[in-house]
């Protein structure tokens, strides 16, 4: 027995001597990362191509040249080259036919151009766009002279909706094609090799170091890399000690990969422990969700081009990064923004104003990694704020706790004194009833740049057209219906109660008095409605699409958040008549409420640099920022001048000239849910009418019922959902359990 | 008896010595003082200026408004009585139940020493089981709820009526217990052994025995097993809160929850209050804790 | 009625075994019966005791399909991260239908990241448990020798502070930690550790038991403080100091909160950590891990155990 003992414990110290070898690896890297702290990569932009470019290809050459796809002065389509330094790119002259389109652009070992056509019917997607001709045209980088010339019509052209992203060639020749999912491998002759799906939307393509080809991929369990192998006629698994995220991935220089992870960029090979770190995008005024190609130049400076698809213009832009020594860098005054979640949009936002800034530069400090679990990085901030030690800017949509709590804190700064003063934004330029959802006890502390409303749509026919409605009208309509169908999309028992107790707050708590009734008829009335609602989402048990079942009558409601009048326009189609936005049935009174979208910053009081806040909230209240905001899902704007301009820009209708000479209007955009696609043209003056309506008539949703109470209340919910407690029961133990958290926040 | 026999000369010398001595002890408590200074007492004083201020970021002096409105608070009073009456109860249970196994183990039954491990193995469970077991066994549809239904009786929600404090009870026993029985057995077998054999032969009944002689003898430890029970009792709180949330029903909401929740909310003013407000009951309980047991303990120590 | 050591000692010893004797046969028989039942009882407390640690142990042998079917819906959470209501019926299950090992094999072979948790659980504990002991013998021994008013004031404070919940303490801990600029490393967790009255608590209670007369004879015979300390006063702690250092080592290798808030790396983080928190995706891996995570503990138990009953109160040795 004895012996055993000392033996166990021998084995355990053992064990542990042979992992502290493990950690003592840790310790050096740190002191790595510290000193390539005193450089910073500062980069020079240039915008690539002349007036009127809009998208095209780009990439980067075998030799320090960026090739790309624009259209001249005189409005020809063209192939350009830039070398890296000068200012003005020349024509390479290439024989692009009419309606020629330049897909995709690759480069081979020896530096030649691999050129990915389609020739169209026509180049106007109105008219169709009929494959006519797909070409592989090999060509000299310096004459544009051609090399090769491959027709792989024969291959490709009967493939649907057929589009290059990436053209690659292997050493034997092969050419790498990829379209959404699949690879297609093409031989040297033009003949298909093979075709392979991944299954899922290809993210990335390029070769490492042998060439091999690889492609990146988001799959249910994660990010993923896999060699497009020829011989299996697969993707096989890479095996790798380095965990991939999604991000950008493109060949390295004398690396495998390089690639940009959380608008990191790092450079590894595939079998390497860890990933060395180069450069973070945002300390250079990148935007890294908009890259579109890197590359390390020979003498050390980074290259990289961007293209942004949500910016209006489409323009795109060419930085190249120098390593400066941070003392040279003039100094810019720090500001953080502190966030748990940093959306694309306040990245966007950020890199924007420390690009246009000669006074501030924002640092991003984000609380906790992705795979973290949200207490963790709550409680994190939490400490960080109320220590004093708070960033200067805080996150109002993504930060550790609510409106209520920053303030008891005295953490935010009231930004009505600002609003008054002369040269930066007005009050009276913004929408009031949208400014009331930062405003709390008489004081302002935040302003959203843009919102959604959060609303339920339903037929005129079925909801009326008040601006509201209550829960007996719904019950009404509920049993007019057949019993089959579903009443509101994507509902279940707990989402219907959830949205019942945050529209009637006021039923069931009373603020003043610090007491809550769940005891009482209009809780249970709430509870036993709930009930009628299915216990989990049905996912189309019988394929039906959703615009099937409303068509059909078996789907009546739809909720959801509207943040452009083109959705208005694409639920009015799905709903086959007039709509209206009579948001959620509230036992009183009506029910659209206000969500918050894009950059929502609220000021630290304790902040040395207040005034730096404030120019970045006027920054994204500017002009120019609320006037181009990103397409749709962005939100409308808040300034009454923007949002009148988007109105009337949703109201103007754009026309093409036809094949036979007469003018139609073109469609603004595309909308669909997967299910269908509807082509939203110029919307009238009624449509219009009606989101404004229904904007004016939203609420704020501040001040509703808290997600700790809901959680309470959907815990002991349950019990009665599965038919094991009686109603009065369950609303006993909420009443019980609720009554301490309101006792408590009190 | 050895102070006797020290010469006169050299007591002399002693006093001089326990002069230096006395500077050196000074030396012997220095680390422990500043490591306490720095890293409990200094936060302590935070907690104070706290408690004393409208919040973190102002800093301004609003005397005891805090403790006033914690003190009207509900919820704070819920939690008070709450954690007063499972104190109250678990901690005497704890104190008793330990004492009577550690009599029972000491009467030589056999498989002592096994007994003895087995009753300290819920100290080395990991809280992810632990939370389980409870969970099952205590939930609604858990198992206890099955066994008592198999002698015909209704369904209890166990964690969420007013038998929940007795589940949390148990918990804090079942985790406890052990420990305290081994500091009893301990002091047990330190009774000196004349004493009660003496005891036995002048016929003095057992429960004499044991209120005269083994509880005199037994004092100071009673109290340190109280002291190291009511630590543990706030430990407790650990397993409450993974096992019914935040926000449990209204007779587990303990003390600890009222601070977790505040903390997490940011209320530090209200936390802080909180925390004085306890420490002043604490002080005093241990201080009379103190005074009992210098009262009973003095004439057996030496 | 009191009874005072001095006036038995050496008298009657011989009187009373006889007289004992014969009262013992005349009790055999309700002895046995006794002790039959005093048996039960410790038995059906021992089975009760230890059923926790059979299931963890005998669990950690299913797969993790098994543990996630059983007890699953235990662990499962809403998208919000409340709890879910458990709405069939839950039974622990001490067999497993397959004895599989499956669960070892992922965290000792697969998975790497429990055992580099498992390793950082034992870097936080063991300077702790090492410092805290060390700290202590030594303020143990100052508030020992030479009681005055201020040292019993200071001594009473340091109870207070040991009772204090770590709810209070955490957020001024955060900001000195922030000030000392050790925030984020494991220096935020070691030094509160260490310096801990914990320790100083109970050792200073075990020292005072200690027959001054004992230390004083040492002194007359020339020693200094140091050697007192070192060589009368440390031999006799040492049961006492193992049986605090189980005692701390149970605490802090059980530690959730203190990681948690101090140190943002989660790298960083004890396995202690990963099981308070575990979920619905990783129970099928909860019952190895714990039970891997009590083997330090078993193995300091089996080691001290003896300590641990001897410890803590002092009961002579030396006779006054």
């Amino acid at each position: 027995m004895k012996k055993g003992k000392k033996l166990g414990i021998i084995g355990v110290t053992v064990i542990m001597i042979a992992q502290l070898f493990g950690c003592g690896k840790d310790v050096q890297e740190t002191t790595v990362e510290q000193a390539a702290d005193e450089y910073v990569y500062v980069a020079e932009f240039q915008q690539l191509s002349a007036e009127g470019y809009k998208t095209g290809s780009m990439t980067f050459g075998k030799d320090d040249k960026v090739y790309f796809t624009g259209v001249d002065e005189a409005g020809e389509y063209q192939l350009f080259s830039l070398k890296i330094g000068e200012s003005t790119p020349e024509k390479l002259p290439v024989e692009l036919g009419k309606n020629i389109s330049v897909q995709a652009i690759g480069i081979d070992e020896e530096g030649h151009l691999i050129l990915g056509l389609i020739e169209y019917n026509s180049l106007d997607e109105a008219a169709g766009n009929l494959i006519e001709k797909v070409e592989i045209r090999k060509i000299s980088p310096d004459d544009g002279s051609v090399k090769e010339s491959l027709d792989v019509t024969g291959a490709l052209g009967q493939i649907q909706d057929l589009y290059m992203q990436n053209i690659l060639v292997d050493e034997e020749g092969n050419y790498y094609l990829n379209n959404n999912q699949n690879v297609y491998v093409i031989k040297p002759t033009g003949e298909m090799l093979c075709d392979i799906s991944a299954g899922t939307y290809i993210s990335s393509i390029f070769q490492d170091k042998s060439g091999r080809v690889i492609i990146g991929v988001y799959e249910n369990t994660g990010w993923k890399l896999k060699e497009v192998s020829i011989a299996g006629k697969e993707m096989k698994d890479i095996e790798s000690k380095i965990s991939f995220d999604y991000g950008t991935y493109q060949s390295g220089t004398d690396t495998d990969l390089l690639y940009t992870q959380d608008s990191i960029l790092y450079t590894c090979n595939l079998k390497d422990e860890k990933p060395t770190e180069i450069l973070n995008w945002v300390d250079s005024d990148i935007d890294s969700s908009s890259l579109r190609a890197f590359k390390i130049l020979e003498d050390g400076r980074i290259a990289s081009l961007s293209l942004d698809w949500n910016s209006p213009d489409e323009t795109a832009e060419l930085a190249v990064l120098t390593q400066k020594n941070r003392a040279e860098v003039p100094e810019k005054k720090v500001l953080t923004y502190g966030t748990l979640y940093l959306t694309y949009y306040t990245n966007k936002d950020i890199v924007a104003f420390n690009k246009q800034s000669d006074k501030y530069r924002i640092e991003i400090k984000q609380y906790g990694t992705d795979d973290e679990d949200y207490e963790t990085k709550v409680s994190r901030m939490s400490a960080d704020l109320s220590g004093n030690k708070g960033p200067d800017m805080i996150d109002m949509i993504y930060g550790s706790a609510s409106l209520e709590e920053y303030v008891s804190m005295g953490l935010l700064e009231d930004i009505t004194p600002y609003l008054e003063k002369e040269g930066g934004i007005n009050r009276e330029a913004l929408l009031e009833n949208i400014i009331k959802a930062y405003e709390y006890e008489g004081k302002l502390y935040s302003i959203m740049p843009s919102f959604g409303i959060n609303t339920v749509i339903g037929k005129v026919s079925d909801v009326g057209s008040e601006a509201s409605w209550t829960i007996d009208d719904m019950i009404k309509l509920m049993d007019s219906k057949p019993k089959d169908a579903e009443i509101l999309s994507y509902s279940t028992k707990s989402s219907i109660l959830e949205l019942m107790c945050m529209m009637n707050p006021d039923e069931f708590v009373n603020e003043e008095t610090g007491t809550c009734d769940f005891t009482g008829d209009s809780f249970k009335k709430i509870l036993e409605f709930a009930n009628r609602f299915p216990k989990e989402i049905n996912e189309n048990p019988d394929g039906q699409s959703q615009i099937e079942k409303i068509r059909n009558g078996q789907l009546i409601l739809l909720d959801s958040v509207i943040t452009s009048v083109q959705l208005y326009q694409m639920y009015e189609y799905m709903f086959g008549e007039e709509v209206n936005f009579v948001g959620y049935p509230t036992i009183k009174e009506s029910g659209s409420f206000i969500v918050p979208e894009g950059t929502t910053v609220g000021m630290n009081a304790n902040s040395e640099n207040k005034e730096g806040v404030w120019e970045f909230i006027c920054f994204i209240l500017s002009k120019e920022r609320q006037e181009n905001l990103p397409l749709a899902g962005g939100g409308f704007p808040i300034t009454k001048e923007a949002l009148e301009k988007q109105f009337e820009k949703d109201m103007e209708a754009e026309y093409y000239e036809d094949t036979d000479g007469t003018q139609k209007e073109k469609p603004k955009a595309v909308w669909g849910t997967g299910d269908f696609d509807v082509e939203v043209y110029a919307a009238s003056k009624e449509q219009v009418e009606c989101v404004k309506k229904m904007i004016e008539t939203s609420k704020s949703s501040q001040g509703r019922l808290g997600e700790k109470m809901f959680a309470i209340i959907d815990e002991e919910a349950q019990a009665y959902f599965e038919g094991q407690k009686s109603v009065e029961d369950v609303a006993m133990l909420i009443q019980n359990r609720v009554q301490t958290y309101i006792n408590e926040t009190r | 008896m050895k102070e006797l026999r020290i010469p006169k000369k050299k007591k002399n010398k002693l006093v001089k010595k326990n002069e230096k001595a006395k500077k050196i002890s000074v030396l012997f408590l220095s680390p422990s003082i500043l490591g306490v200074l720095v890293f409990f007492v200094i936060p302590f004083l935070v907690v104070i200026y706290y408690s004393v201020v409208d919040n973190p970021i102002n800093h301004s002096f609003v005397f005891f408004d805090n403790f006033r409105n914690v003190f009207f608070n509900g919820a704070f009073r819920q939690a008070a009585f709450n954690t007063m009456k499972f104190s109250v109860i678990a901690v005497p249970l704890a104190v008793i139940l330990a004492l009577g196994l550690a009599m029972l183990l000491d009467s030589k039954i056999p498989f002592r020493s096994q007994f003895r491990t087995f009753f300290l193995t819920p100290m080395m469970v990991p809280i992810a089981s632990i939370v389980l077991i409870w969970q099952v066994l205590f939930h609604y549809n858990g198992m206890v709820n099955d066994v008592i239904g198999l002698f015909g009786a209704g369904k209890i929600d166990w964690l969420k009526s007013d038998y929940a404090q007795i589940v949390i009870i148990v918990l804090f026993l079942w985790k406890n217990l052990g420990y305290n029985m081994i500091l009893f057995m301990a002091a047990l077998s330190s009774i000196p052994k004349d004493i009660l054999e003496v005891a036995v032969l002048e016929s003095a009944k057992p429960w004499q025995i044991f209120l005269y002689i083994k509880l005199r003898y037994l004092s100071s430890t009673l109290l340190f097993v109280t002291i190291m029970s009511l630590i543990n009792s706030f430990k407790v709180f650990r397993e409450i809160y993974l096992l019914t949330g935040s926000y449990p029903y209204n007779t587990l909401y303990m003390m600890q929850h009222f601070m977790n929740n505040t903390f997490a909310s940011l209320d530090y003013q209200k936390l802080s209050a909180a925390a004085i407000m306890m420490s002043v009951v604490m002080v005093i309980l241990i201080g009379i804790l103190f005074l009992t047991e210098s009262y009973f303990g003095k004439d057996v120590e030496g | 009625m009191t009874f005072r050591k001095n006036t038995l000692s050496g008298t009657g010893t011989a009187l009373s075994d006889r007289l004992y004797i014969k009262k013992r046969k005349r009790r055999k028989r309700r002895t046995f019966e006794k002790r039959a039942i005093a048996t039960a009882i410790a038995a059906f407390f021992a089975i009760l005791f230890l059923m926790p640690i059979v299931l963890t142990v005998t669990n950690s042998f299913m797969s993790a399909s098994e543990i996630s079917s059983n007890y699953g819906q235990v662990f499962a959470t809403t998208d919000t991260g409340g709890k879910t209501y458990i709405s069939k019926k839950v039974n622990l299950k001490f067999i497993p239908d397959i004895v599989s090992f499956s669960q070892y094999i992922t965290v000792l072979l697969k998975s790497p990241d429990y055992l580099f948790k498992f390793w950082n659980s034992v870097i936080l504990v063991v300077p702790i448990v090492g410092f805290q002991l060390l700290v202590a013998a030594l303020a143990s021994y100052g508030f020992t020798r030479y009681r005055g008013r201020i040292k019993e004031m200071i001594f009473f404070i340091y109870i207070i502070l040991m009772l204090m919940p770590y709810q209070v303490t955490l957020v001024p801990n955060y900001l000195v930690s922030d000030w000392l600029n050790i925030l984020d490393s494991r220096w935020a967790i070691w030094l509160p550790g260490f310096f801990s009255p914990f320790a100083v608590y109970l050792l200073t209670k075990f020292m005072r038991r200690i027959p001054v007369s004992v230390i004083e004879a040492a002194q007359i015979d020339g020693a200094g403080e140091w050697q007192i300390f070192r060589r009368i006063c440390m031999p006799l702690c040492k049961g006492c100091m193992c049986s605090i250092a189980i005692l701390i080592f149970i605490d802090y290798w059980n530690m959730v909160e203190q990681p948690l808030i101090l140190l943002s790396d989660e790298a960083m983080h004890p396995l202690s950590v990963f099981l308070s928190k575990i979920n619905s995706g990783e129970i099928g891996l909860a019952f190895a891990v714990a039970t891997i995570y009590m083997v330090p503990t078993l193995l300091v138990f089996l080691y001290g155990e003896d300590y641990l009953v001897e410890g803590i109160t002092y009961q002579g040795g030396i006779k006054g």
